[in-house]
C-alpha cells in the first residue's frame, strides 16, 4: 500500500510530469497548467485514493487523462508514433539510402584537439544549442533518460510510447546532435 | 545469406542497436548483428564512438529547458499547501 505525500509532490514529480506534458502538447505554456491542474484534480480526488497503483502512477494516470481532455477541446492530437512515421523519409533521406550511409555528413571525424576543450564554457553553450534544435516531440523522452536517468521501461511508459520508438527517437536524437556538434565545434577549432 | 546481407549494409539499423546498447543489454543475435556490422564499417563505428562521447559530455550538462522554472514550483507547492490546509478545517 502506498502513502500520498502531496507536499513532497513538485519536488518529486513536477519536472517528469511537465516533460511528458510538454512532449505531448508541444507547448510549455499549456503544460504547465496541465501539470498545476494534475495537483490540483490529484488533491481533490485524495480520498479515493487507495494506494494501490504507486502515487507516481497515479499522478500521470491523471496528467495523461488531462492531456486527452484537451485534446477533445482542441481538436487534432499527433501522437508520437504519427510523428515518428511523418519524418521518417525526411530523415532517412538527408542520410541513408535503404539503410545504408549516404552524404558526407558521416565522414567527418571529430579532432582529438577539440575534445581536450570540451570543458569551455564555450562548448557548453554550443551544446546546448544544439540541444535546442531537436523537436519537441523528441527532446523530452531523450533529456528524461539522461538528466532524471529513468530506466527505458519507465521512460516507455509516462510518455506511453512503445519500446522500439523510444530507441528511434534516441537514435534520431543522437545523429542530430552529432552532425549540430560536427558543424558548430568540431569542424572549426 | 540475406540476413548476413542485411547485417552488412544496414547503418541505419546497426545504428539504432548501438545507441541501445549503450543503455542496456540488446541480445545475442543483435548484439552480434552490431559487432559483425562495426567491425567492417568505420562510418558507424565512429558514429557509436561519437555518441559514447556526447553520452559523457551530456552527463556533465545540466538542463532547464525541459524543467519548470522555480517560480512556477513555488508556486504550485503555495497551492498544494493551502488546499491541503483547506482540507484539514
Amino acid at each position: 500500500m502506498h502513502k500520498a505525500r502531496p507536499e513532497q509532490w513538485v519536488k518529486n514529480y513536477a519536472d517528469m510530469l511537465f516533460a511528458v506534458a510538454l512532449q505531448k502538447t508541444n507547448s510549455r505554456e499549456v503544460a504547465e497548467d496541465l501539470v498545476q491542474d494534475t495537483f490540483l484534480s490529484a488533491i481533490k480526488a485524495l480520498e479515493n485514493y487507495r494506494g494501490e497503483a504507486s502515487e507516481k502512477n497515479w499522478l500521470f494516470t491523471i496528467l495523461n487523462n488531462k492531456v486527452i481532455d484537451y485534446y477533445r477541446k482542441k481538436g487534432r492530437r499527433q501522437t508520437t508514433e504519427t510523428y515518428l512515421a511523418d519524418t521518417e523519409a525526411a530523415f532517412d533521406d538527408s542520410l541513408y539510402n535503404n539503410g545504408h550511409i549516404t552524404g558526407s555528413t558521416w565522414r567527418a571525424g571529430w579532432s582529438s584537439e577539440a575534445d581536450a576543450n570540451i570543458n569551455d564554457k564555450d562548448f557548453q553553450q554550443v551544446l546546448s544549442n544544439c540541444l535546442d534544435k531537436v523537436p519537441v516531440k523528441m527532446k523530452p523522452v531523450f533529456i528524461s533518460k539522461y538528466f532524471h536517468d529513468l530506466p527505458p521501461d519507465e521512460i516507455c511508459a509516462m510518455f506511453e510510447i512503445s519500446n522500439a520508438n523510444l530507441w528511434v527517437i534516441m537514435h534520431r536524437v543522437k545523429v542530430i546532435l552529432k552532425n549540430c556538434l560536427t558543424h558548430n565545434w568540431f569542424s572549426n577549432t | 545469406m540475406n540476413t548476413l546481407k542485411n547485417m552488412l549494409h544496414n547503418c541505419k539499423q546497426a545504428q539504432q542497436i548501438g545507441v541501445e546498447f549503450e543503455h542496456k543489454p540488446v541480445g545475442f543475435k543483435r548484439w552480434l548483428q552490431l559487432k559483425v556490422h562495426i567491425f567492417y564499417c568505420s562510418y558507424c563505428r565512429r558514429f557509436l564512438k561519437q555518441s559514447a562521447l556526447i553520452n559523457t559530455l551530456l552527463k556533465r550538462m545540466s538542463i532547464k529547458d525541459e524543467q519548470l522554472g522555480e517560480g512556477t514550483k513555488a508556486k504550485m507547492q503555495h497551492e498544494i499547501e493551502v488546499l491541503m490546509k483547506q482540507g484539514e478545517d
